[in-house]
């Protein structure tokens, strides 16, 4: 067995397919003169074909409603139409009697490097632009298939060094069963697609590519985080029994989403849905979310040259609104910088991006273009139930001046006669140790929190959650992160304000019990997770699960607590015991 | 040969859509094109040439063409850098 980071549950038992870029021998020159016509038809062939298929990855990327794929692959259209950039591959050839394939690795190092060296998250970037429009041609010039997933034609376990989250998105759910990779965490984007999507995924196994063969029996427990690999007879039966239980418990889930979140002894906890889009707003209601706890903002401003227009803003927060109608959409304003960026807002590079210029740092620098997001959210407020909600605020000045700018926003509409939810919410964020720490503060003038506790317990624990030598520390039982949830929570209660937790952990049925205990009133999260916290939540006793939470406060380690948790009886309720 | 020099206003500097809009018209003259930043050089028509001078916003670039139509060309992409490329 080998043991890893559980990314995405459910259990998976299949033949490996083992993800790698083969391999590619470059030929070393001298051509022979009689060659180069040759090597420099292979090139031009080679470049046909990668338009070709670049045309055809835009096509259906344009036809599902991908935009962002389709911006990203006519970029590498571009590139591929360079005459000055293709002229110098032919120029390895004609000049220096490369090989094409070997002609085409040297340009690609050449601007890798050049890109590479730039001032510029954004330009770095497209680097790996390069080498992936190149790494194309090379392969069309080898004659080796330019997707390896293309290879894979009946169900098995795909296993890789990485998986990026484009790859992710592009699994075929009917025969990838499941996916183990040696990088990447639990709230690593691929992790986060994968368990949207319902694919069981293991990561952070050490060396599991190369230590099976393709063909080998995977056995992948995406609930522990533990691969098996050509299982024994005894094992094999376990995994068989167990998959066989969680088909069935996944069932009984589908049957039960729609019964109220309340535990036995009546206690209602309200199960909402973090989403990304429209669509995710859709899988939000039919897994029985009663509303948006976290409506993330900027996927709209993700992958484009221009900002969104206030209009175009507008009909995106208008839909979601009407479509959760009466219940409340949490729109959080936008929160970029960090490890997300976007073309079309220029940040500096830092050396310290997560304690940098992101989230409400850059809207309240950048005052027209967050006017530009409230104005649409407000003229949205107007068609259903929406509710503001600040990212990453860290004192109170900053709440006063988003407020302040929240309040300009509503005189200008009011002067141009256009319609607004005149008593709209506005809540604030809690994700830096500073806010949690002044709750008390910021709940003068804040009318709802809402913890996001990847963010919390990062800065909480001064440990990268993305730097897998630190990601131990990043536990959100860890006593000091769970005594500010308890603080900002008593804050929040003193003043009859609603408070919400929209983290990962919210969507962990493991952590339910201490979560209903500790008294958060919602908890946001993947649309996928809100049948089996559901589940969870009916099998509690208010009562008991107060005195667990009273108990985990008063514990040392959060390994203490973990260990109070799963021997508490409510284990029974939590899929990693099956 | 003809060059004149122009400040590059528009936010995004000569990058993504807007560096690719600019080749796309300078691919429209039959003159040889360059655009240089301090002391780097690159062809006008190409998009990967273009990208790596890093010419953000604020900076000063020079357009020369040498050809039968290098002064409209110059002048088409200085306009075209003056009004924020688009």
């Amino acid at each position: 067995m080998i043991g890893g980071i559980p990314a995405a549950p459910g259990i998976a038992i299949g033949k490996a397919y083992i993800y790698r870029n083969k391999e590619i021998a470059y030929r070393e020159g001298p051509l022979d003169d009689s060659e180069i016509q040759n090597q420099l038809l292979l090139l031009t062939d080679a470049m046909r074909s990668s338009v070709d298929q670049l045309h055809a990855i835009v096509d259906e990327a344009s036809k599902a409603g991908d935009g962002t794929k389709a911006q990203i692959m006519e970029t590498h259209l571009a590139i591929l139409d360079d005459v000055s950039f293709t002229d110098e591959m032919k120029a390895g050839i004609m000049h220096e009697h490369m090989f094409a394939e070997t002609a085409v690795r040297k340009v690609s190092e050449k601007y890798e490097a050049v890109f590479a060296e730039m001032d510029d998250e954004y330009m770095r970037g497209r680097a790996a632009d390069i080498a992936d429009i190149c790494l194309r041609v090379i392969k069309n010039i080898i004659g080796v298939p330019v997707n390896a997933m293309g290879e894979v034609h009946e169900p098995c376990v795909l296993i890789a060094r990485d998986l990026t989250p484009s790859d992710t998105a592009q699994l075929d759910k009917d025969l990838i069963l499941a996916f183990c990779t040696e990088q990447g965490g639990s709230t690593s984007h691929s992790a986060i697609i994968a368990k949207a999507r319902g694919i069981p995924a293991v990561m952070g196994l050490k060396d599991i590519a190369t230590r099976l063969a393709d063909g080998d029996t995977v056995i992948v427990d995406g609930y522990q985080g533990h691969a098996h690999i050509n299982p024994d007879a005894e094992t094999l039966d376990t995994y068989l029994r167990l998959k066989a239980e969680d088909t069935k418990r996944k069932e009984t889930l589908d049957r039960n989403k729609h019964l109220p979140p309340e535990t036995r002894d009546g206690h209602r906890v309200t199960l909402l849905a973090n989403i990304g889009s429209v669509e995710d707003g859709s899988a939000a209601l039919e897994n029985g979310a009663k509303g948006v706890g976290l409506f993330r903002t900027e996927f709209i401003y993700m992958g484009r040259d221009t900002l969104p227009t206030e209009d175009e803003q507008f009909a995106i927060y208008k839909t979601v609104a009407g479509m959760m109608n009466p219940y409340p959409v949490s729109i959080r304003t936008l929160d970029i910088g960090g490890d997300k960026s976007t073309p079309c807002i220029n940040i500096p590079h830092e050396d310290n991006p997560f304690l940098g210029w992101r989230a409400i740092r850059i809207s309240l620098s950048e005052k027209d273009m967050f006017k530009t997001q409230i104005r649409a959210i407000l003229r949205a407020s107007a068609y259903g139930n929406i509710r503001i909600m600040y990212p990453m605020i860290a004192e109170m000045t900053e709440l006063r001046k988003a407020n302040d700018i929240l309040r300009e926003c509503k005189e200008e509409l009011k002067a141009d006669h256009i319609d607004y939810d005149a008593d709209i919410e506005a809540g604030v964020m809690i994700e830096t140790p500073a806010a949690a720490v002044a709750a008390d503060i910021l709940m003068k003038e804040a009318t709802f929190f809402s913890i996001g506790t990847n963010d919390l317990t990062q800065y909480v624990m001064a440990a990268d959650r993305m730097n897998e030598r630190v990601s131990y520390l990043c536990d959100p039982l860890s006593p000091s992160v769970l005594r500010l949830i308890k603080h900002a929570i008593d804050e929040s209660h003193k003043e009859n304000a609603p408070i919400c937790m929209c983290g990962e952990m919210a969507g962990d049925p493991k952590m339910t019990s201490i979560l209903v205990g500790l008294g958060l009133d919602e908890l946001s999260m993947s649309a996928s997770s809100i049948p089996s916290v559901n589940d969870a939540i009916r099998k509690l006793s208010f009562e008991e699960v107060q005195a667990l939470a009273i108990k985990a406060l008063t514990m040392d380690t959060a390994e203490d607590i973990a260990g109070l948790l799963a021997a508490s009886h409510y284990s029974d309720a939590k899929p990693s015991r099956y | 040969m003809y060059s004149r020099s122009v400040i590059v206003t528009n936010k995004e500097g000569l990058h993504a859509r807007p560096a690719a809009n600019f080749v796309k018209r300078a691919g429209q003259f039959v003159s040889k094109i360059t655009v240089t930043k301090d002391d780097r050089s690159a062809d006008a028509k190409s998009i990967v040439g273009v990208l790596t001078l890093m010419a953000n916003q604020n900076s000063e670039i020079l357009i020369a063409a040498e050809g039968e139509d290098e002064k409209r060309a110059v002048d088409a992409l200085v306009e075209m850098v003056k009004e924020k490329i688009g």
